[in-house]
């Protein structure tokens, strides 16, 4: 059509890094800053979030606000979670985040984790979309309204 | 709040270059075309609103909780964060040491 997609490679590369859990951890790569390109919603006021591994798997990241103490995002490289879970982003949709066409950008998924584990669930309607190279972030609500907003996470895994 | 009174085909424009449509009216149920720079963020006001709702408790995830989660990906602790995946450069700071 009349416009291009971006590839989107966190998924792939959360893939290797699960199959090799022993060997070299060649996984998501993020920026240690990023910048939100547009408000996330209900958090108009935070832009900056410093990014940080919670695992050394690529799985599990901490988003950190840069401006208020204790205000953190737990997100998650999906692969690991939701394998079939690969939606297509249109260049057009992340125009925001500056990429250019053929950029790579990541794709990571918010997780919501009060009480037990058992009823962790993530945020695959509107996934935190992150041009690496530029230090970018949107939260973009995909098309696909189907997708659910909150997603069991570990009733998907293994 | 602005309320104008439109028919089938008939539109209205928002600024410079956001143009509303009325398609179609079938009861109760109204459909709209939307024409605007793909900038503009144009969502149905109660999935937004879901979302905000969504983000708000995602914040008020549990440091126990996130840790039980890590535990259970068999993804241990990493207290030194050297070995962390993102960029090998993780703030110390902020790394993968549970707080509290």
């Amino acid at each position: 059509m009349k416009h291009s997609t971006v590839g989107v490679s966190i998924e792939r590369g959360a893939s290797e890094a699960r199959s090799d859990l022993g060997g070299m951890p060649r996984a998501v790569t993020l920026p240690e800053r990023i910048t939100f390109a547009t408000p996330i919603p209900g958090f108009e006021d935070e832009r900056e979030f410093t990014v940080s591994a919670l695992d050394a798997h690529g799985v599990l990241f901490a988003l950190r606000s840069a401006k208020t103490p204790g205000l953190r995002f737990v997100v998650a490289s999906p692969g690991r979670f939701f394998p079939d879970y690969a939606p297509l982003l249109d260049a057009s949709d992340v125009s925001a985040l500056g990429v250019a066409d053929g950029d790579e950008v990541l794709l990571l998924v918010i997780v919501t984790v009060t009480n037990g584990i058992t009823d962790a669930t993530a945020n695959l309607l509107a996934p935190i979309v992150i041009a690496a190279d530029r230090g970018t972030a949107q939260q973009l609500v995909l098309a696909d309204a189907d997708l659910p907003l909150r997603a069991p996470l570990l009733q998907q895994a293994g | 709040m602005l309320i104008l009174t439109r028919r089938v085909g008939e539109s209205i424009v928002v600024g410079d270059d956001i143009v509303l449509t009325v398609f179609e009216v079938r009861g109760d149920a109204v459909r709209i075309g939307i024409e605007a720079p793909r900038s503009v963020k144009v969502n149905r006001k109660e999935i937004y609103e879901e979302i905000q709702r969504s983000n708000a408790q995602a914040v008020s995830s549990t440091d126990d909780a996130v840790d039980a989660l890590r535990g259970a990906l068999g993804t241990p602790v990493d207290g030194g964060g050297s070995s962390a995946a993102a960029g090998g450069d993780t703030d110390p700071g902020a790394a993968a040491a549970p707080r509290g």
